[in-house]
């Protein structure tokens, strides 16, 4: 226990609680994405997958709580990393020069930060569904609403997993939800801006966790960066397509149609 | 013989003493020769300034010949100034400076570099790191033959290229956040990868990070702008080293012992 403290009270115990945490956190926002990404695909799917994930009762809550320690041992990590950075240099240089570090490498902290923000308000607009002034479609009513539901469009199963059981009246549209969720262009942007800043802190992070894990070298240094560079930017381009594709008007709310 | 001379307005931190407030004053640097050193040119400032009877500027240096590490200099925003070719400030030529610009000259700036006068930092703390662990405690004799301890050519050239830090502290004033992981790092490469170095691997990765956090040095976030800086081309190959050996040397403290 003793060793556990003072191994993350150290320097190095320190970045690597930033790295693991971090880590996780690509695994997350590359797994959200896939999942997101079944937008494009017939509503079912995506309603589907919304379902199954509902439906995961105590795990969905043990999951939601996992990712929230995650995030916020991240964050409590690289906020006291930083408090220390700028006690070790309190003055900075009058004309500061740079060579190889980048913009997203010195403004971790605020893109990470200001993600916090935007985290929050994705999980007001979309989980807890409190933005003001938004109406969602977020019911599919079947043709008999009292019947338990084994079966969305015509899906049994998602990804092969069995559908759970639950009444037909609760099945949120999620397809339509993101429809109207999207629909002003403010909020669209607000989204496209956030994924920039996450791109941002990608390019740096991706490539970071593997050096602070000692793993980095010579021989890899170039294709890791150009590597985290191009999954961030995939990052950016895949989330950054639902709410554009909506603005566009090429993927509309298709209402209670959708499913029978 | 034909020189060319140059002139620059010089925008120096002054600062009486490690207490004291410290300003910019602009000195004019007139009819240097473009061979000059940067030093040099100081060298030339100051005996001016001494002509006028004014306090000369304070600043570090030893060798002259960018081996010993005793130079320093934060300029126009570059630790050892715009060097291209990974040297010294005192291996920095004026020639590389636009004629009638003015630059910047700053000291190193980290709190455990706490500036003695004008553009003189204490480095001890490097000193107090290197105590801590950067050396091997058995006594080492006359010299051994050469083969006696076979060493592979890939890390008998790794602790060569770690070996070859002078530790003059220019990754810690270049480090956006004042980190000295590459100096250290560079240290704890450059046994580890040696067989004399085996028996103490363990402790001196945790004393030496011991030493480091203790001192109030930052953390490395990963710039890598102390590689860019480094006048002795230490890779920051040697911080994933020290990442990778204290990570390990920790889990073997808390478990089987160092
Ligand atoms: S004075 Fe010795 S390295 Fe510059």
């Amino acid at each position: 226990m003793n060793a556990l403290l003072s191994y993350c009270r150290s320097s190095i115990g320190k970045k690597t609680i930033v790295a693991v945490t971090g880590l996780l956190l690509i695994l997350f926002v590359t797994g959200h994405l896939v999942g997101n990404l079944q937008f494009f695909l017939p509503p079912e799917w995506i309603n589907a997958y919304g379902h199954k994930l509902q439906s995961l009762g105590a795990l969905l809550w043990v999951i939601r709580l996992g990712l929230l320690a995650v995030v916020g041992t991240h964050i409590l990590a690289t906020i006291s990393l930083t408090l220390q950075n700028r006690k070790a240099r309190p003055q900075g240089y009058a004309v500061p020069a740079y060579r190889a570090s980048t913009a997203a490498s010195r403004t971790m902290i605020v893109s990470g930060l200001i993600l916090v923000c935007f985290i929050v308000f994705h999980l007001l607009h979309f989980t807890v569904r409190v933005v003001p002034g938004h109406t969602y479609n977020e019911e599919i009513h079947l043709v008999d609403g009292t019947v338990v539901n084994h079966e969305i469009g015509g899906f049994t199963k998602h990804w092969g997993i069995p559908l759970g059981d639950v009444p037909a009246h609760t099945v949120h549209n999620v397809h339509d939800m993101m429809v109207a969720g999207f629909q002003r262009w403010y909020i669209s942007a607000f989204y496209i801006v956030g994924m920039f800043l996450l791109c941002m802190h990608l390019s740096h992070g991706a490539a970071s966790f593997v050096q602070t894990f000692g793993l980095r070298s010579r021989q890899i240094e170039k294709g890791l960066t150009i590597g985290s560079r191009l999954f961030a930017w995939a990052i950016f381009l895949g989330y950054s397509s639902i709410p554009a594709s909506v603005l566009l008007g090429l993927v509309k709310a298709t209402g209670s149609t959708c499913c029978k | 013989m034909h020189r060319k001379t140059m002139n620059f307005t010089l925008r120096v931190w002054r600062q009486k003493s490690a207490n004291a407030a410290g300003r910019f004053v602009d000195y004019p640097a007139r009819n240097i020769p473009d061979e000059a050193s940067f030093l040099e040119m100081l060298d030339i400032v100051n005996e001016e300034l001494e002509a006028r009877g004014e306090e000369p500027i304070a600043f570090d240096h030893d060798c002259r010949e960018g081996i010993c590490g005793m130079c320093s200099l934060v300029i126009n925003g570059l630790a050892h100034g715009p060097n291209g070719s990974h040297a010294t400030t005192c291996q920095l030529y004026m020639r590389l400076f636009d004629d009638g610009s003015t630059i910047y000259v700053e000291p190193f700036r980290a709190t455990p570099f706490p500036i003695i006068k004008d553009l003189v930092v204490h480095r001890a703390a490097l000193d107090r790191i290197q105590q801590a662990g950067g050396f091997i405690s058995n006594r080492t004799g006359s010299a051994v033959d050469a083969n006696a301890n076979p060493v592979s050519k890939r890390d008998a050239d790794g602790a060569m290229d770690a070996a070859a830090c002078i530790g003059c502290g220019a990754c810690v004033a270049a480090c956006p956040n004042a980190s000295a992981m590459l100096f250290v790092g560079a240290k704890v490469t450059h046994f580890a990868r040696l067989p004399q170095g085996q028996p103490e691997r363990d402790r001196r990765v945790l004393a030496m990070v011991g030493q480091m956090d203790k001192e109030g040095f930052g953390n490395c976030s990963n710039h890598y702008e102390c590689e860019a800086v480094c006048p002795a081309e230490i890779k920051v190959d040697v911080i994933a080293h020290l990442n990778r050996d204290f990570d390990i040397a920790k889990l073997k403290s808390a478990t089987v012992g160092v």
